[in-house]
């Protein structure tokens, strides 16, 4: 087991006009451990055409799907649940 | 608060290893030498998944909220597999606790739930994915082998139709009519397959993981797809072990891919 925590939960998204989002949540050791469940996620925006990729950070959420300015989020706690967000760009800039 | 990959029956097959160094008879994995090739391969990387997670950059406002913490049943969720938009009011949501599709409005409010358990139509044993096609039927793909149809009626979604698959959708999506879907098999390496509109395999490509391993090549191969019709493209994502994003023509060249170099993930031997 790495010794640092594991990427797991692969999501992958296209919003249109900014390129491909793929993201993966990151599982700490001290999550694994306690058995708890990860609370970040970590993504990357990549061209379509050439496969040119760019980190966007960590979030605590997981984008499962966008569409125009709305967007799903993905958020397990307090409770699993979406949230459905509406932004005047379909992604921002980092 | 749980979240479970949904890959787990076939972490089975695997053995996961806490020692850093493998005996010279054991194979560890992922090894770049079954890494399929690519014309074009881009190294990104995530960064430090040590800090706290940032808030969303950029202005935005909650629209709506799906799911409760104990409200009705309908609104209650173990594990959110998949969400998705059906259309532009539309989101389906897809929870492993549950073998049904539910239906909510971009506010929240519960719309329908399609299915339940059983092996007959409108049931099924555990949904992996759902997707709505051009003409607006909903296409849900089941652990059991097969793609069940539904279409909107004046009762609600009616089931209309099953094809039985010679695997389990993971991930689907149409570019214009034409649907395809990300499935693995223990007799082929592909993991992208394209349908016909009456459920039979007309095409099968993308090879991601080539080890004497099947069962890693499956676990690996269980991802996700996203089409996009503008580029006459398809993305796949590695389900796990890799970093692994790459782009197919519909024909199944392979034009890129990239991979993250600070995936971290668990060592496996076999």
């Amino acid at each position: 087991m790495s010794p640092h925590g594991v990427h797991l939960d692969a999501g992958l998204t296209l919003i249109e006009g900014r390129g491909v989002l793929a993201m993966w949540a990151f599982r700490s050791l001290a999550q694994i451990e306690a058995k708890e469940a990860p609370t970040l996620t970590q993504m990357v925006l990549i061209d379509p055409v050439t496969g040119s990729a760019i980190s966007q950070g960590n979030q605590a959420t997981m984008v499962t799907d966008v569409r125009g300015s709305l967007r799903l989020e993905l958020s397990e706690d307090p409770f699993p649940r979406v949230e459905v967000h509406r932004s005047p760009l379909p992604w921002p800039t980092p | 608060m749980r979240r479970h990959s949904s890959f787990g029956s076939t972490l089975l097959l695997l053995a996961v290893t806490a020692s850093p160094v493998a005996s010279q008879a054991e194979r560890r994995h992922p090894d770049e030498a079954f890494i399929a090739p690519a014309p074009r391969t881009v190294s990104v990387t995530l960064g430090d998944p040590s800090g706290k997670a940032s808030p969303p950059s950029g202005r935005r406002t909650l629209v709506g909220t799906i799911g409760t913490e104990n409200g009705p049943e309908a609104t209650l969720f173990g594990n959110i597999t998949q969400a998705t938009f059906l259309d532009d009011s539309t989101v389906a949501i897809l929870d492993q606790t549950t073998p049904d599709v539910r239906l909510f409005s971009v506010t929240g409010r519960h719309l329908e739930t399609l299915g339940r358990s059983g092996g007959g139509p409108g049931e099924f044993q555990l949904p992996l994915a759902v997707v709505s096609s051009p003409s607006g039927e909903l296409l849900i793909a089941d652990l059991r082998r097969s793609i069940q149809l539904f279409r909107a009626g004046p009762q609600g979604f009616e089931h209309r139709q099953t094809w039985q698959l010679p695997f389990s959708p993971r991930s689907m999506c149409f570019v214009g009519q034409r649907l395809f879907v990300n499935a693995t098999m223990m007799e082929k390496p592909t993991v992208i397959h394209e349908l016909t509109d009456d459920g039979k395999v007309i095409n099968s490509f993308g090879e991601v993981y080539r080890s004497p391993n099947t069962g890693i090549n499956l676990q690996v191969g269980e991802g996700r797809i996203v089409c996009d019709a503008r580029r006459q493209l398809i993305y796949f994502i590695a389900g796990s072990l890799l970093g692994d994003v790459r782009a197919f023509r519909l024909t199944g060249e392979l034009v890129w891919r990239v991979r993250v170099s600070d995936y971290r993930n668990n060592i496996v031997t076999d």
